[in-house]
This record gives structure tokens, C-alpha cells and sequence, in this order.
């Protein structure tokens, strides 16, 4: 080292002695801080809420398949329940079910679960198999009265637990994407005792309404319309420029 | 100082500061992803990809802040300059961690659906009419792309090539990157978060980096600037020059002269600005007989501002004289690499 170089770090020379007991002290201090802030970061995140996406438990459902106007499964009997089913990654499972609609059948895939919602995610045409032909079925309605009610609109596949968590802004885009194809768009309303209620939105006839709330998602809006119940799913029927940004 | 390009001229301290800078990014990765997964378990786990876009993504934005305060910290303090010698891989590393948030992001949230990823990117809901409603995305996909424009043009090749101030130039956009993330995160995940976690990272970093870009400048602006171009101007006594080092000058609009003093009696005046990436010559010291840039180490002669064989890099010179005691400068710059007689005290004693 040149006699110069005892205070004046160069960096393709040795490194002198007090800058090396410098940057010991430096360094620790440095990767603490960097520890420090990862954990506060990391502890800093909420809860995303109990939904699961249940990979490992494939589970086959006996039904009746009805658009309404989603891809869902009616299971009747002594315990009656409604599935709403989707396809891999961001699609309607539409394009497998909606020529058997009415018919019996049984579904397989893998559950969506959140609170009292289920949802089944199916692979391809062999996880729907036609039990019977003949028979049909159609759930039947009951309007439950015009409404006005605020909170966000998500897409029912990432909040239910495919996405933790699957709303926010953060996750609009995907929300959009999942939305544009397909998947049942909800209004997620929170109420002041903590709880959520969701509410899957149609159009003012009854179709699908993702044209109608894509520019709206993951935002705070106010949505008016008419609620319906069918099966055990609550559908709100959006009005006529229904929609408005809070 | 390189002469025959190679990927790295690996040298120790780049290797420690390497080792270092990786276990520290291994160790916030590790620490972020363990802490979410222990907090929240069970049927409330948050999903692993998540976490691990919410991992990459904190640490960048840490390590821009960082990388950010390094220049102004080694202004005001020259132990902090090792940490500015290898500050290119800091900040490659940097842009690594950055796209692996956005791949995470563009594989999770943009992609399996009906569409381009990447078109989503730029086309996803959204519009500019207030804050909540900002395109988010697009400010960090742009602030990606320049700052992958600065990774792939930081060795010293493009420096070359390009010349130093294209370089410079093109390497400033990192501050526009920076405001960008900022807005990326603004608009963004900070707007979600009720904890004000987010929030609190964004003002701390904006303070930091402009706090200490500020009481840089404002150290910079206690440089004499001594008279106009065309007159011998007086920049003080010989003998306050510490030997080895220089003092900094400012003549005409905004031209620096570093003017060194070495062995003891020897003076002469060079520009103050590095061939390699623009750094203050007159920061370093004269080292084996070679004005050595605080930097990065290119080194120049006093005699000519030529760096010596193999290396070709050249700087301006200037011509100083002595009156007693009092130096004087000629703030008119001679062609790079220019010859020129420099002041030996001693010999003028002894004459």
C-alpha cells in the first residue's frame, strides 16, 4: 500500500485499517437495519380473511347446472346448496357447461371456500359428467326488493381464496382480467359489526355484467338495483346506470 | 481503469461487497417471507405469491432508497465512499430484485386470462383523474424499463462508448425512476394499506434521499468560485493545499478545477471532473504519483492529466503561476492531456 493511501480507500487496493473496522460495524448495522425493516413490513400485513383454495381435496358434486347467468351447480335435497363454477386460471367454466344447462351431473375439481360460499374450479370436459339427459331444472327466484348498498366490487374467484388477498387495488387489474373472463363479479359489503356480505352482480336483464362494473372494480362504488335470491346465492340485479363511483 | 473489456474486474472489495450486499437481500427475503407465514397461518395464510411480490417489492424500493443516498453520503463523508466504489452492482442487483416483483406480477395478476400480459399492464382499469383512480402499474413498468436500460449500459464499455456525459446522462434517469416508484407506490399499495406502513417507507425514503441530495448541494455551493476565463485568478496560499490533496475551484459559468499540491512542493491544476463517470478529481488524492479519482480509482498524471500506459483516458489542464506565496490560475482549460510546466516550490527556493 502506498504511503499515501493510509485514510483514502481505493478500490483496487487494500482497504485501510480504520475504514475496515468502519465498514465491520457498517455492515451489521446496515443488515440489521435491513432485518429491522423486513420484519416491521412484514408484520405490518392484515389479514386476508379465512378463504381457501383447497388444491389438495378434489371434490365431485351431484347437481343440476344452471346459468343464472354464471355456470352454477344446484344441489337439491336434504341439504340443498349452490356451487358457482369456474375454469382454470381466469375463465368461466362456461365454455364446458352451458350446453348442459338444466341437466343433472356431477362436477369435480377443486373448492373455493369462504364463510358460506363454495365455488369449484374445474380442469377440463371430463370433470362434468351428464347424469341424466331428460331431467331439467330451473332455480327458482325470489325478489327480495330494490336496494342501494356501497363497498367494492371484486371478482368472486381471487376473494374467495384464490388470492390472498384478492381485492384492493393492488389487485384490480386481475380482478378486471377475471371479470373480462368470466368470473362472476361480486359487490363485497362491509358492515359496521366487522361482518361481509357479497352480493353477485348481474345486469339490468339478467345477463352478465362484467361490461357493465370492469371500470369500476376494486374502487369504492355505490350500487342500486334489485336483489333476487336463487338458490342460495343473492344476486343484485343492477340498474340502469346503477353503478357510481363513491 | 479498463483497458481490455471484461464482464467483472473482480477485486477483493468488490467481492466482500458483493458477499455482503447478497446475504443482506437473502436475509430480508428470508425474514419477510417467515415473519408473514408465522403471523398468519391456517385458513387466514396470505398466498405465497403474494408474499413473495410484497418481498421483492419492499426491498427494491429499499435498496433504490439506499442506493440513492450513497452519492450524497460519500459527498459529505469520505468513509462512505467504498461504498460508492462498487455502487453499479448495488444497483443491478437492485433492478434484478425489481423484475422479479414485476415477473411475479405479470405471471399472477396479469396473466391466465383473456388478453396480453403485458398489454394489461398498460391497459388495466383505471384513469388519471384522481389519485385513488391512477394506473399504478404503469408508472412502476415504465420505472422498470429505464432502470433496465441503466443495468444493461453499466459497464464500463458503454461508459466508453457512450462517453461519460451520454452516460451520466442516461444514468441520471434513475432519479425520474425513483419518482415514478414513488408515484407506482403512492397510487398503489399505499393507498390499500391501513396500516400506514407503507406510507411511513415512502416519507422516510423521500426524506432521506432528498435530505441528503439537499445538504450535498448545498455543500457543493461552498466551492469558491473564483473570477472570469481570461485572467490569472487568485485562489489562495500554496501551503493551504494539504499535501496529497487538492482544493476545488469554480471559473466561468460552472467549470471545476481541482488543484492539487503533492510531494510536498509540487502544484498543478487539472479538471475536476473524472473521464470515467464524471467523479470530483479534486475529492481524491495523489497516490504513487497519480491523481486518483475518490470513485473509482482511474488514475492521471499531474504533468500532462494523462492516465498512465496501458490506459488512454485524458482531462483537461490548466496553467497555475506563483507570486510569493499566493497561487494563481488560468482559468482557460488547454486541450486534454495537455503538458504544461508544473510549480515546484522547492526548485524555485533553491533558484
Amino acid at each position: 500500500m502506498s504511503k499515501q493511501n493510509k485514510d483514502f480507500f481505493v478500490g483496487y487496493l487494500p482497504m485501510p485499517d480504520d475504514l475496515k473496522s468502519f465498514y465491520k460495524w457498517l455492515a451489521v448495522l446496515l443488515i440489521l437495519i435491513g432485518l429491522g425493516f423486513s420484519y416491521w413490513v412484514s408484520s405490518s400485513q392484515k389479514s386476508a380473511g379465512k378463504g381457501q383454495w383447497l388444491l389438495a381435496e378434489e371434490k365431485t358434486y351431484q347437481g343440476y347446472l344452471s346459468h343464472d347467468p354464471y355456470p352454477v351447480l344446484h344441489i337439491v335435497g336434504d341439504k340443498p346448496e349452490t356451487i358457482i363454477l369456474m375454469s382454470q386460471g381466469k375463465h368461466s367454466s362456461a365454455n364446458l357447461t352451458s350446453a348442459l344447462d338444466g341437466r343433472e351431473v356431477t362436477v369435480t375439481g377443486f373448492p373455493i371456500e369462504r364463510g358460506g360460499w363454495k365455488l369449484l374450479e374445474l380442469r377440463d370436459i371430463s370433470d362434468v359428467n351428464v347424469i341424466s339427459s331428460n331431467q331439467s331444472y330451473k332455480a327458482s327466484s325470489e325478489p327480495l326488493g330494490k336496494v342501494t348498498l356501497s363497498g367494492e366490487i371484486i371478482d368472486s374467484k381471487c376473494f374467495m381464496g384464490v388470492m390472498k388477498p384478492g381485492e384492493g387495488k393492488v389487485h384490480r387489474a386481475c380482478a378486471a382480467m377475471c371479470i373480462a373472463g368470466g368470473i362472476p363479479p361480486m359487490l363485497v359489503v362491509n358492515q359496521s359489526d366487522g361482518a361481509r356480505y357479497g352480493y353477485i352482480l348481474t345486469g339490468p336483464l339478467g345477463q352478465a355484467a362484467a361490461d357493465l362494473v370492469i371500470d369500476d372494480v376494486a374502487v369504492p362504488v355505490s350500487v342500486s338495483g334489485q336483489l333476487e335470491r336463487r338458490g342460495d346465492l343473492t344476486y343484485l340485479r343492477i340498474a340502469e346506470n346503477g353503478v357510481t363511483r363513491i | 481503469m479498463s483497458h481490455d473489456y471484461v464482464p467483472v474486474q473482480w477485486n477483493r472489495s468488490k467481492v466482500i461487497y458483493d458477499r455482503v450486499l447478497w446475504l443482506a437481500i437473502a436475509l430480508y427475503l428470508a425474514t419477510f417471507m417467515a415473519v408473514s407465514m408465522l403471523m398468519h397461518t391456517g385458513a387466514e395464510a396470505l398466498s405465497p405469491m403474494i408474499l413473495l411480490i410484497r418481498a421483492f417489492a419492499t426491498c427494491a424500493f429499499l435498496m433504490l432508497s439506499i442506493i440513492l443516498c450513497i452519492g450524497p453520503l460519500a459527498r459529505l463523508d469520505s468513509r462512505f465512499l467504498p461504498l460508492l466504489y462498487n455502487r453499479r452492482h448495488f444497483g443491478v442487483s437492485m433492478f434484478l430484485v425489481a423484475l422479479v416483483h414485476a415477473l411475479l406480477v405479470i405471471i399472477f395478476y396479469h396473466s391466465f386470462g383473456v388478453g396480453n400480459p403485458l398489454v394489461s399492464i398498460f391497459t388495466s382499469p383505471g384513469s388519471y383523474e384522481s389519485i385513488s383512480d391512477f394506473p399504478f402499474q404503469r408508472f412502476g413498468a415504465i420505472a422498470l424499463v429505464i432502470l433496465l436500460m441503466m443495468a444493461a449500459t453499466s459497464h464500463d464499455y458503454w461508459n466508453a462508448n457512450l462517453t461519460a456525459p451520454v452516460w451520466k446522462a442516461l444514468h441520471m434517469g434513475v432519479y425520474l425512476a425513483y419518482a415514478l416508484l414513488i408515484v407506482h407506490v403512492a397510487s398503489g399499495a399505499m393507498l390499500q394499506s391501513e396500516t400506514g406502513f407503507l406510507a411511513a417507507m415512502v416519507y422516510t425514503s423521500v426524506i432521506c434521499v432528498g435530505g441528503l441530495h439537499l445538504i450535498a448541494a448545498f455543500k457543493s455551493l461552498k466551492v469558491d468560485r473564483v473570477g472570469q476565463a481570461a485572467e490569472w485568478v487568485g485562489v489562495g496560499a500554496w501551503q493551504d493545499i494539504p499535501d496529497n490533496q487538492a482544493i476545488t475551484v469554480t471559473v466561468g459559468k460552472d467549470e471545476r478545477v481541482a488543484i492539487f499540491r503533492y510531494e510536498g512542493t509540487k502544484l498543478a491544476a487539472i479538471s475536476n471532473v473524472c473521464q470515467h463517470q464524471n467523479g470530483p478529481l479534486g475529492e481524491g488524492r495523489v497516490i504513487d504519483g497519480c491523481i486518483t479519482c475518490p470513485w473509482h480509482g482511474f488514475q492521471y498524471r499531474p504533468e500532462d492529466g494523462r492516465s498512465p500506459a496501458p490506459f488512454t483516458e485524458k482531462v483537461a489542464t490548466y496553467h497555475l503561476k506563483l507570486e510569493g506565496d499566493q497561487l494563481f490560475l488560468n482559468p482557460i482549460a488547454l486541450p486534454e492531456g495537455s503538458a504544461r510546466p508544473v510549480i515546484n516550490i522547492a526548485a524555485e527556493v533553491s533558484e
